[in-house]
């Protein structure tokens, strides 16, 4: 699965989720999320709340998607909300609510090693055949999936290649400082959005990678530090578990070698790679 | 769909971003900047009160309206519709969908949202004798073309 991917003996890798969004259960309930706990509870017996994830869709052919500012709700009930089922580490957890299931892992301690994808691929799998038989004995509705994502957040730390944020051009091969013959005043940082089209076998568009790149400073030592996320997101061919998972594995593919082209050769060599 | 837990390590990491803005373009303004239909708020509001319909609204069983097939609803309105497109008719269907229509003069257009990644389209020009139909998932390029037809009459 992992053939032909550069690969890094030391990825900076922070976060992955994997996640699948679905249309909504009509009849899921805050108590279908304590019955859904208890199959998950040995292995994540945490547990916390919080505010639900709006819908994404990528649709194309659309030019003004992202400024139409409104949210609509329905006020007559209390919204169910997003429950996340943490193992007792933190280091993996699954969110779920009446229109979404996502696993994450999330890099805890400087020791941790990424488990790599294939093994985080199978527990999500695993977790969602769980979800998808509860949802059938309890009777919620059809689980059709519309949308799936695989998501690679990246903690880029100051190194011998770059040590302030002014220095991104060190760190991405897309980004420059040359402003040629024209003067341009002295960069801090940057914020980087970039979308790319995702495209099918037939040259029409099937998802997006959604690249970030953000500045930050560690609260603790105030060490700056550039987040780079990757999102590849978009409809599965088939709204069963064999579209979705044929989804992300070509997800994963797209993020991982799209984050070996924009990042340098010099940092790629603080990562220890990227062997093929 | 943000589904990384990055936005809860805050206390980790100090953002560089600033939301500060000195633009005078009002948000509305942004949204309704170059074309808005002067019926965009009126159709909207019919739509919205589509969500209000009980079990069975049609006396045959008809399920309530979806509130995300509303929400395309509006979308596709405000992306499609310039100041000359018509005013379309909205109208539930039993489904708990939405359909958009428009019959003007000689065209007949219909769009039906199932869900936001199931819509049909069915279009009709009498006078050209063309008839269409499409089943569209996530690629809505054809839409623009469709709409702008009935502004061009």
């Amino acid at each position: 699965m992992g053939q032909g991917l550069p690969n890094f003996d030391k990825p900076p890798l922070f976060e992955v989720a994997l996640a699948v969004q679905f249309q909504p259960l009509e009849n899921f309930k805050s108590a279908h999320l304590g019955l859904l706990w208890e199959r998950y509870r040995d292995e994540f017996p945490l547990i916390e709340e919080h505010c639900l994830l709006e819908p994404q869709f990528e649709r194309f052919g659309i030019r003004r998607t992202s400024t139409v500012p409104f949210k609509l709700e329905m006020m007559d009930r209390p919204p169910t909300p997003r429950c996340w089922f943490v193992k007792e580490n933190g280091s993996q957890l699954i969110q779920v609510q009446r229109d979404r299931f996502i696993h994450n892992w999330r890099k805890r301690g400087e020791e941790a090693n990424y488990p790599r994808y294939e093994a985080i691929r199978d527990l999500f799998e695993k977790e969602l055949v769980e979800f998808a038989s509860f949802v059938a004995e309890e009777s919620l509705g059809p689980l059709e999936f519309n949308q799936c994502e695989i998501t690679y957040v990246n903690e880029i730390e100051p190194n011998s290649v770059w040590c302030e944020h002014s220095q991104l051009n060190r760190i991405l091969t897309v980004f420059s400082d040359d402003s040629g013959e024209q003067e341009l005043p002295k960069l801090e940082n940057a914020n980087l959005r970039v979308r790319f089209l995702l495209e099918g076998d037939d040259g029409k568009p099937i998802g997006r990678l959604h690249v970030n790149v953000e500045p930050r400073h560690r609260a603790d030592s105030g060490k700056p530090i550039y987040f780079m996320t990757l999102t590849a997101r978009g409809a599965p061919k088939t709204s069963d578990v064999n579209g979705l998972m044929h989804f992300l594995d070509y997800g994963r593919q797209v993020v991982v070698k799209s984050f070996a082209s924009l990042t340098s050769k010099e940092m790629h060599g603080t990562w220890e790679g990227p062997h093929d | 769909m943000t589904s990384s837990t990055l936005e809860h390590s805050q206390s980790q990491f100090l953002s560089e971003s600033e939301s500060w803005s000195t633009s005078t373009l009002p948000e509305s303004a942004r949204l309704v900047r170059d074309s808005s239909a002067h019926w965009l708020s009126e159709v909207v509001a019919e739509l919205v009160a589509f969500l209000s319909l009980k079990p069975n609204w049609d006396s045959y069983e008809a399920i309530p309206v979806r509130i995300e097939n509303v929400k395309t609803a509006i979308e596709l309105l405000f992306n499609f519709s310039a100041a000359s497109t018509p005013r379309p008719s909205v109208v539930p269907t039993n489904l708990g969908g939405v359909q958009i229509e428009w019959h003007q003069k000689a065209i007949d257009l219909e769009i039906e949202i199932h869900s936001p990644v199931a819509i049909d389209v069915c279009f009709e020009d009498l006078e050209k004798g063309v008839e269409r139909e499409y089943e569209l998932r996530s690629d809505l390029h054809i839409l623009e073309d469709l709409v702008s037809k009935l502004s061009q009459q």
